[in-house]
């Protein structure tokens, strides 16, 4: 749970990046998103941030593999 | 006693028994309640009660069995106080019967109001919370989950399993400043228990170490402090209410 690692490594990161791009986001900026370090809640706070701050819903699976956002 | 002053409490289960006690202590403690339950009538009874007595309470109507119904209460809840400090998954039902004969249906709808119903309100209250960098989440468990008990396979597992979704949520979000505790109750004089036959409350009593009963000011005392300021180093633990009926 603690452990520090960057947002493109986890399992959910190639569904929130798609639909970030989607949304119309520039993709260096959805890039350097994945660059985020954290633990699983640090990703899942940046997550409600992200669509808390621009109206947004970000659906991501869980694929119940170990390291998942959930 | 502790104080809850300007801290906003959310009780399921409220309008009746142990939930109907703790929406008070809450409130008598200086908590602002939103009292969720199926029964208006007695909700709307509770929070004039609470409102006579100084207290601030809100109703709001909730099967916890309907993940709908939870959606919008909590937003409801959230649009009138603006946050969450405390939860108390209180909310219970019982359909007793001897595990081999247990309809599906029965074991479902317990497991789905006991334990499920819990969880997704957990699911409601961690986001602001985790916001906050505070909160307290009580769940209401119950002796049986520790001392098992024939004829309730469905409510035991699901007040066990109450137990261990206290102890993964507490650890989960332990860095966020939440603790999430579990109270126990022992037998407890309330419209659960009420409909007991005489012989089987005295047969209960004689197990009872303190010999009586306990109520519903007994188990709300225990949410109270578990909801204050001075239990913030306590998360993951079971707090037996039980009048030593069961020393594990």
């Amino acid at each position: 749970m603690r452990i520090i690692r960057k947002l493109r490594d986890t399992p959910e990161w190639p569904q929130i990046r798609d639909q970030l791009r989607k949304a119309g986001f520039d993709p260096n900026a959805v890039a350097k998103l994945g660059e985020a370090e954290g633990d699983s809640l640090d990703h899942v706070e940046l997550i409600m941030a992200l669509e808390e701050a621009f109206n947004i819903e970000l659906k991501i699976d869980s694929r119940k593999k170990e390291g998942s956002l959930k | 006693m502790f104080k809850l002053k300007d801290k906003v409490a959310v009780v399921t289960g409220a309008s009746q028994g142990i939930g109907r006690d703790t929406a008070h202590a809450l409130a008598e403690a200086g908590a602002k309640v939103a009292v969720a339950a199926r029964n208006e009538e007695k909700l709307a009874e509770l929070v004039q009660e609470i409102i006579a007595k100084g207290g601030e309470a809100f109703a709001v109507k909730m099967d916890v069995a309907d993940i709908d119904q939870i959606k919008s209460g909590f937003k409801s809840i959230l649009e009138k106080f603006g946050k969450i400090d405390i939860l108390v998954n209180n909310a219970a039902i019982t359909r007793d019967g001897l595990a081999m004969r247990m309809k599906p249906d029965d074991w479902d709808a317990v497991l789905r109001t006991n334990l499920t119903g819990a969880h997704l309100c957990i699911q409601q209250v961690l986001p602001p919370m985790m916001k906050a960098r505070a909160g307290r989440i009580i769940n209401i468990s119950s002796v049986v989950a520790e001392s098992g008990n024939a004829g309730q396979a469905n409510y035991v597992a699901s007040k066990a399993g109450l137990i261990g979704l206290t102890k993964a949520i507490a650890i989960e979000i332990a860095s966020r400043n939440i603790t999430v505790n579990a109270v126990a109750p022992g037998f407890v004089e309330s419209p659960m228990t009420a409909v007991l036959p005489d012989k089987v409350k005295e047969e209960l009593k004689v197990r009872i170490p303190l010999g009586r009963m306990g109520t519903g000011k007994d188990v709300a005392a225990s949410i109270v402090f578990l909801a204050s300021d001075e239990a913030a180093y306590i998360t993951g633990h079971v707090l037996d209410v039980n009048g030593g009926m069961y020393l594990a």
